[in-house]
């Protein structure tokens, strides 16, 4: 039988992790992400989790240590923060290059200098290339909901997959989260099967030397792969649903049938749009919303569903690509192109650094967008000029 | 093993994961290189410094290798009297040893005189061919016998006058009487035939002989040609110099018995060269311990301890610093030495780098 615990964001990233069932860990502190692996240290030292707990001296160590696990055949899970996660770089390139379904959980924290621990998506968009697949959760529920996922997904397509989730707003911040009856959990995830598995005696090189006669098509099949994983997200995330009572997609609109207005939100500030709908819908504005979950493999089509016949489009980003604009807001624009007619798509960016996001700002970037003209103009939000 | 080129011709073709398909070995990496390294000609300051050039870091190595037979036949090659030598020489060989410049000296002449005492119970004359030359050798000093030892091997039939002298007369207040009774056994085991009751005139032994070898203290009158070999105007008759340096001495010696032998096979005599010498500079002493050298040898484990001291200067060792430290597997451990694969080697030259002997080099491509 399920249960529920109060629990905060980093924990219910443990807890997913536990009842995955994963079987090396291997991580370095770094806040805010810390508790995630000191409860899973806890879990492994009390003999509740079956796992291998790696101390290492470097998140490049963490990762590469998750690298050998998960060639080995282990499930294997990891956390980081910001600085962490760009130390961890070269070998994000190395797990995906290699197609090994490593999950990481990344608490989003603003990239130093100047130095800070708060929430903003730089740290995590800026690893967006690499090969993994990302996920960006709203509550702690869908935290905790998603590690799950993510391993069911990844273990398939044979790409690693992170689970990224706001800096304190939701990792420091509690939250009852149902945890799942582990037999269920086992059924909807059954032990990993490596892509091409280690065995003693049989002896060949792993991320061997690819001249130029090879290497294009092993980077084809990473794409294929990704491609592969829309579909399978889409599946699994409904599958998920039957078998636990949340259902989950890549994209997730919410007052969208009439909206000639969206606001597209990735992350936990997606709670606050929510509210900032509700009440923009109670003045009788068509306005609705759509949550981006998955943005790698990148969903354009269901995206471009959602968002034709719409008037005007405003896409809040946590994030900036310096020298253009927001990350999201490109990636958006990029996916209404094809279309006839197509929305005017305006851009925000807003709360960095961990600057709250509020309801205002919401009914602000609405009443913006509804009479703004010119698109490509980068318009901050509570930027103190 | 089979090389072969994997074809791919379809992403099919492919694992998921990128793993090996096949071995490396099919991109000759070798064809990147424009230096390769080589074993090259570099010789050690001790054989160069002395006269007889006795393969000084050879009979050393041989040594730590705990062959202590094969160290002393090596030093007999060059010198035939190491017993003798090992007492008296002046020992050039130390003064030269790069070792100085580092804490102390090998012990070169205690190690040569242990191994000749150790090896000259086995010692005996290889007589190589047999010829109908026969040589009168007029007097017993230790260069007089070198010669009659390596005239006795090339097969000469040697007569000794000794107008009442005992063999080695030169060196019978240094060396003592054991070891000078053992080294004359040696010579009369070669069937050496030593006449002491006469003392012919040089023109009565020229009608006999085909040569005469004088030592120089007996030919004060005599006129040399050539003083390397001890020609004189008279064909048939040689002077072999006495120095001061017994090693000298007996290095002409055995020079005139060289050209003797080469002239009578039709052959030239060279006179031997060593390569270039490896420099203090060029030996990596990081791979070394500082140590006092053992002054005198007593014990074969005594005498390897020292042996272990050598930095085997221009001599692999077969210490395998190339074999470890070649990132491409290129350099070859074959019979406990290194070859190269020059299929693989790129020419980084780590290996040139890490041999601390300067023992290996880097030569153009052509």
């Amino acid at each position: 039988m399920s249960i529920k615990k109060v629990l905060t964001g980093n924990h219910a990233i443990s807890y997913g992790a536990m009842v995955s069932r994963v079987q090396v860990i291997s991580a370095y502190p770094i806040t805010p992400q810390t508790q995630v692996v000191e409860l899973l240290s806890e879990m492994v030292a009390d003999g509740i989790l079956d796992a291998i707990f790696v101390n290492v001296e470097s998140e490049h160590s963490a990762m590469s240590a998750c690298v050998s696990a998960s060639a080995a055949g282990a499930r294997a899970f990891t956390a980081t923060s910001a600085q962490g996660l760009a130390l961890m770089h070269e070998m994000l390139h190395w797990a995906a290059g290699a197609r090994l379904p490593i999950v990481l959980a990344n608490i989003n924290r603003a990239m130093a200098p100047p130095w800070s621990i708060w929430t903003d998506q730089n740290d995590s968009l800026s690893q967006r290339d690499t090969g993994w697949m990302q996920i960006y959760v709203e509550s702690n529920q869908e935290a905790f909901d998603s590690i799950i996922l993510a391993y069911k997904v990844a273990e398939q397509v044979y790409l690693p997959c992170m689970v990224i989730l706001d800096a304190f707003v939701l990792s420091h911040t509690s939250e009852p989260v149902e945890i799942y009856d582990q037999e269920k959990v086992d059924e909807f995830l059954p032990p990993y099967k490596p892509a091409v598995a280690i065995e003693p005696g049989k002896a060949f090189g792993y991320g061997a030397l690819a001249g130029p006669d090879t290497y294009m098509e092993f980077r084809y099949k990473m794409q294929k792969a990704m491609e592969k994983a829309v579909e399978i997200f889409e599946k699994e995330g409904k599958l998920f649903g039957e078998m636990f009572g949340r259902t989950y997609d890549l994209v997730e609109e919410y007052m969208m049938d009439d909206a000639d207005y969206v606001i597209v939100t990735v992350g936990a500030t997606t709670s606050t749009a929510r509210v900032a709908i509700q009440e923009l819908r109670k003045q009788g504005e068509k306005v609705g919303l759509l949550k981006l979950r998955v943005i790698r493999p990148f969903p354009f089509q269901k995206i471009r569903e959602a968002l034709k016949d719409r008037k005007k489009v405003a896409v809040l980003d946590r994030n900036i690509s310096f020298g253009y604009h927001g990350i999201f807001y490109q990636e958006i624009k990029s996916a209404l192109y094809p279309l006839k007619e197509k929305p005017k798509v305006h851009g925000y960016i807003a709360g960095l650094g961990g600057r709250d996001i509020t309801v205002k700002d919401f009914i602000d970037i609405y009443h913006d967008m509804k009479n703004r003209e010119e698109m490509e103009e980068i318009v901050w939000k509570g930027v103190k000029l | 093993m089979e090389i072969k080129p994997i074809k791919v011709n379809s992403i099919n073709d492919l694992p998921e994961a990128p793993v090996s398909q096949g071995v490396t070995l099919i991109r000759k990496t070798g064809t990147w290189k424009n230096v390769r390294p080589v074993i090259s000609e570099r010789s050690a300051p001790c054989e160069n410094a002395c006269p007889l050039k006795i393969r000084i870091p050879k009979f050393i190595d041989y040594l730590t290798k705990s062959e202590s037979d094969k160290a002393g036949l090596e030093i007999l090659k060059w010198n035939p009297f190491p017993s003798i030598t090992g007492r008296v020489c002046p020992a050039k060989c130390e003064t030269g040893c790069n070792r100085n410049k580092y804490d102390e000296k090998i012990s070169i002449r205690e190690l040569e005189r242990f191994l000749g005492d150790l090896i000259l119970e086995k010692k005996r004359i290889e007589i190589k061919g047999q010829k109908t030359v026969k040589v009168a050798v007029y007097g017993t000093s230790t260069s007089l016998m070198a010669a009659v030892y390596r005239l006795s091997e090339g097969g000469f039939k040697v007569v000794v006058f000794t107008k009442g002298q005992r063999l080695f007369s030169d060196v019978r207040d240094s060396i003592p009487e054991d070891i000078l009774k053992k080294e004359e056994k040696v010579l009369n085991d070669a069937g050496l035939e030593i006449i002491t009751d006469k003392a012919p005139s040089i023109q009565e032994l020229k009608n006999t002989f085909n040569y005469i070898l004088l030592s120089s203290a007996d030919a004060q009158n005599m006129n040399i040609v050539d003083t390397k070999v001890g020609k004189t105007e008279d064909e048939k008759i040689f002077v072999v110099t006495e120095e001061q340096d017994i090693a000298r001495s007996i290095k002409n010696g055995l020079s005139v018995a060289l050209y003797l032998t080469s002239k009578e096979e039709g052959k030239e005599y060279q006179e031997e060269r060593l390569p270039r010498v490896v420099s203090y500079k060029e030996i990596i002493t990081d791979y070394f311990n500082h140590e006092k050298a053992i002054p005198e040898i007593r014990t074969l484990d005594e005498a390897i301890k020292e042996a272990f001291r050598c930095f085997s200067c221009g001599t692999c060792n077969s210490c395998g610093n190339c074999y470890v430290f070649c990132p491409d597997s290129a350099v070859k451990w074959i019979d406990n030495f290194p070859s190269f694969d020059y299929d693989y080697c790129k020419g980084c030259g780590v290996c040139v780098n890490e041999c601390p002997r300067g023992v290996l080099e880097l030569v153009p491509e052509k």
